[in-house]
């Protein structure tokens, strides 16, 4: 630090200016000067090192370098130089200065040492000189080279030339010998190998170029050929006959690397050769030929049974003689001819056509088409029969002749079922169309109609036309929509509509009121709607009158019901009156005849005493008929009340009761037990207690009187009150059952002749039938029915409510 | 005579009044009969205090009402009879020509004690007429109770 503290020092030293005396002019004449010669000296070095970098083929380069360091150095002294005009560092200078000098004296040094080997580098002169002489040189030796590569290109064209011809040539054997389609291989007969193989024959045998030229024929061939010979001395057998020049061709079985036989064709010939004797061999797998000839074999085996068992009548025949050259069995069978017959002759020679034109149509077609599909005619077989066929023909070639193979189906049934199909549509057809009631096909989905009957075109105005394809709602047909949606929706649930009332709207606006019956059905994956509608208009006014009618019947019912309860009062009243009013004067009649008798008796002459007598019975008859009158008529007026009643305990009660009355009468009664019928039981007592009291009274006379109750023989519900008493005549039998009529003078027997009257009104009122049986003096016989209890017999009830 | 029993016969009909008269002497019915032509008559007797046959006079032992009267018909005099407390419990037994098993029903229903048919045969009706007044003259047992409401 010391040292270089004390090397950039200028203490103590006075600045070079004052050697100038600070005259500006010399001050700046040294300064502008140093740094003029400094700044030269920098670019000369700069220019020497570019050089240098430029030109390394430059000898003794390295001088270059030096003189650079020199001139440097050199420049940094007069650049110091004007740095000590006004800064005084003296050492510094001086050590430049040193440094300077070093260099200066290494650059000289090296500039003597290089001099020798400076002077020793020509002049350009010399090199002039030099340069000339080889030119000339050269020259000459271009001018020969010229020609001589001149001749070696003429001559190698000439080389190439013959050489590509060769090699064309080559390539065209090559070429012929590796793509022929056989193998091919060429034996030298002294070597027994092989000189020349293709590809094929590398190939075929499973074996590399290289292997297979190391190889002879026998080594290529099964041990054992097909026809028994070995493989060595058949294979010497021919190849000698090849050696003599003859051309052989055989078959040849090859056995290959895998072991594998192959059945081949060889030929063999014998090639040109200066040489060992070459054979040619020319080898052809023949398998798949084989196994071709054997498929067409059978293949044309197979084609004849499927046309002989073909079960469509199939023939074939010459065209265009039609002359039959083959027929199948099924043809046979169809036809009822033999194959032999057939054969040799034509189809209009054996009358097969049921119409011969058909034939000449169907000639037609085959000439524009070349074949025909389906075309119908009738066939008539051996024994007249006529069938219908379905053809189908084409022209052919057969063994180089134009033949004709022609197919027939027996369309027969199948025509007859068309025909029946056909006639049932047009049945169902005319039934649906002129069905009395509207019927209509429609789909369920969208309600577009399918087809619609007269009925329909007639009911709604509507042509089929302008229905088919629309559905009712876009038509309007059903006055309230809603309808239509009810009856589907009951459809879905039951399958089906019964009766379903609806209105209707016409084409014109009028409604009508219908009754549709509808049915929905599955076809080919659509479901229609099948609907059957009625014109129900007519009917239902005439229900609406008939009901009218009805409820004024009833009106008229309920009104003659009261006119009749009006007139049973009326009747009832009139009874009151009777019992009242009729009986009173004769109370009075008999009352006073009594008190004349009593207060005035003795004054009476016999006569009127009789005559009073009479007048007094005459009054007690009278109230006797009316108080039977007054019976009758309350049967007549009474309420039916029906319930089971045991007769013959009534019969007994009231026999029971005669006897009491009359003690002294001896009659014999006899009663089936337990009879039972259903009827108002105080009346059929009244009916039971006149007819008992009848027979009391008529069987009077008899000392073996006897009285019968029971069922009609035969019978389960006919009574019977049978007596051996008086009888009657059967002539006045009408009159019997008349209120009043009597039959027996009223001294022989007393009576009003009211009870069999009130007996046949009880019997009526049960809806029952009476009539008797008699002989005078032979005893009587009384029948009675009490008919059928309207509570079990509905039409009963059913009337009497009407 | 004071002490017998009145009866009360309600008959329109002349004829029938005479004879049941008549009856009743026959039967040997000594007892006095008041005669009513209709049912006002009949109900007056009944009621009003002041009629003169009245005075004194004891409520009948029985009435006998005939059903057919003019105007207010013999159901109606019966009714009324039951109606009032004062003859609530009088005897009262229906004489009369009807059998209809209607007038009868409605006589019982309305409340008579007995319900006799008047027969044409007089000697059968004197017989009824004797039978009658034994019973409710005699053998009867009226309720005094009942009747003891009688003003005077």
């Amino acid at each position: 630090l010391d040292f270089f503290s004390q090397l950039f020092t200028s203490a103590g030293f006075m600045p070079h200016g004052h050697c100038y005396l600070w005259l500006p002019a010399l001050v700046w004449l040294h300064a502008g000067s140093d740094l003029l010669i400094g700044a030269a000296y920098l670019l000369i070095p700069g220019t020497l090192v570019w050089f240098y970098r430029q030109r390394p083929d430059v000898p003794f380069r390295w001088t270059f370098l030096a003189f650079a360091l020199f001139i440097l150095a050199c420049g940094m002294t007069h650049l110091i130089e004007v740095w000590t005009v006004w800064f005084p560092s003296y050492w510094l200078e001086g050590s430049v200065k040193a440094v300077t000098a070093a260099l200066s004296l290494l650059t000289a040094g090296a500039l003597v040492k290089l001099m020798p080997h400076a002077l020793s580098i020509p002049s350009p002169a010399q090199w002039r000189a030099e340069v000339l002489e080889r030119r000339r040189v050269e020259h000459e030796l271009k001018v020969l080279n010229d020609e001589l590569e001149w001749r070696v290109r003429a001559r190698t064209k000439e080389m190439e030339a013959a050489n590509r011809a060769l090699r064309e040539s080559e390539e065209r054997l090559r070429t012929l010998v590796e793509h022929a389609p056989e193998a091919i291989v060429v034996l030298d007969l002294d070597r027994g190998r092989f000189s020349l193989v293709n590809d094929n024959a590398c190939r075929l045998f499973g074996l590399s170029r290289e292997e297979l030229l190391e190889r002879g024929p026998v080594e290529v061939s099964a041990p054992v050929q097909p026809d028994g010979r070995t493989a060595a001395a058949a294979a010497a057998e021919n190849l000698e006959a090849a050696v003599r020049g003859e051309a052989l061709v055989f078959e040849w079985l090859h056995r290959d690397a895998q072991g594998r036989d192959i059945i081949c064709e060889v030929r063999l010939v014998r090639l040109p050769s200066s040489g060992a004797p070459l054979i040619r061999g020319s080898i052809l797998d023949i398998a798949e030929r084989k196994v071709m000839y054997t498929a067409l074999t059978e293949s044309e085996a197979k084609f004849a049974t499927i046309f002989h068992n073909c079960p469509e009548p199939v023939s074939i025949a010459l065209w265009p003689q039609g002359t039959y050259v083959d027929v199948n069995q099924a043809y046979e069978r169809q036809f009822g001819w033999t194959r032999e017959e057939v054969l040799g002759r034509t189809g209009l020679e054996l009358n097969l056509w049921a119409d011969p034109a058909r034939r000449a149509d169907m000639v037609r077609l085959l000439e524009r088409d070349g074949r025909v599909d389906d075309f119908e005619t009738e066939f008539r077989c051996r024994d007249g029969r006529l069938w219908f066929g379905r053809m189908s023909a084409e022209l052919t070639l057969l063994n180089g002749n134009e033949c004709i193979v022609i197919l027939l189906r027996d369309v027969t049934l199948q025509r007859r079922a068309e025909q029946e199909l056909r006639e049932s549509r047009a049945k169902y057809l005319t039934v649906f169309r002129t069905c009395p009631e509207s019927l209509s096909i429609s789909s369920v989905d969208s309600s577009a109609y399918l087809e619609v009957n007269d009925a329909y075109q007639r009911l709604f105005g509507y042509h089929r036309g302008e229905v088919v394809g629309r559905s009712a709602l876009e038509l309007g047909i059903w006055a309230d929509p809603a309808e239509r949606f009810e009856l589907v929706r009951r459809l879905e649930r039951f399958g089906r509509v019964n009766g379903c009332e609806v209105r209707f709207r016409h084409k014109d606006g009028r409604t009508w009121l219908g009754e549709v019956s509808a049915e929905t059905v599955d076809v080919g994956g659509n479901r229609w709607l099948v609907s059957a509608v009625r014109d129900v208009t007519r009917q239902k006014q005439v229900e609406n009158e008939i009901r009218l009618l009805n409820t004024q019947l009833e009106e008229r019912v309920r009104q003659r019901t009261a006119e009749l309860e009006v007139a049973n009062q009326e009747l009832e009243s009139f009874s009151y009156s009777v019992s009242h009013d009729l009986r009173a004067p004769l109370r009075s009649i008999h009352g006073f005849g009594q008190a004349l008798r009593e207060d005035s008796g003795e004054r009476l002459t016999e006569s009127g005493q009789a005559h009073l007598d009479r007048i007094q019975r005459a009054a007690e008859r009278m109230g006797q008929l009316i108080d039977d009158l007054l019976h009758l008529s309350r049967v007549t007026r009474t309420e039916i009340l029906r319930q089971p009643v045991d007769l013959t305990a009534l019969a007994r009660g009231v026999v029971q009761d005669l006897r009491t009355a009359e003690p002294n009468r001896h009659v014999e009664f006899l009663a089936e037990e337990a009879l039972r019928g259903t009827g108002d039981p105080r009346l059929l007592l009244v009916a039971l207690e006149n007819l008992l009291r009848n027979a009391w009274k008529f069987t009077s006379r008899r000392d073996d009187a006897r009285i019968e109750f029971g069922l009609m023989p035969n019978t389960s519900d006919v009574y019977c009150v049978r007596d051996n008493g008086a009888g009657f005549d059967m002539a006045f039998a009408p009159r019997l059952f008349g209120p009043f009529q009597r039959l027996h003078a009223a001294g022989e027997f007393p009576g009003t002749g009211v009870g069999l009257a009130i007996v046949h009104r009880i019997i009526r009122r049960h809806g029952g039938r009476i009539w008797a049986e008699g002989t005078v003096d032979g005893g009587a016989a009384f029948y009675f029915t009490l008919g059928q209890d309207p509570r079990t017999n509905p039409s009963n009830q059913d009337s009497e409510q009407a | 005579m004071n002490n017998k029993k009145v009866i009360l016969l309600v008959e329109d009909n002349p004829d029938d009044q005479e004879l049941a008269l008549r009856a009743f002497r026959h039967g040997s019915v000594a007892n006095p009969v008041v005669v009513a032509h209709d049912g006002p008559a009949a109900l007056q007797y009944l009621f009003e205090t002041t009629h003169e046959v009245h005075a004194g006079a004891r409520m009948p032992a029985v009435v006998l009402l005939d059903v057919k009267l003019p105007g207010m018909n013999g159901h109606e005099v019966l009714r009324r009879i039951r109606a009032d407390a004062r003859t609530r419990c009088l005897p009262v037994v229906m004489l009369t020509s009807s059998r209809e098993d209607a007038d009868v029903a409605a006589s019982y229903r309305l409340g008579a004690n007995s319900y006799v048919p008047k027969p044409v045969d007089f000697t059968q009706f004197v017989e009824a007429v004797r039978q009658l007044s034994m019973y409710w003259l005699l053998l009867n047992v009226p309720s005094e109770d009942c009747m003891g409401s009688l003003p005077g």
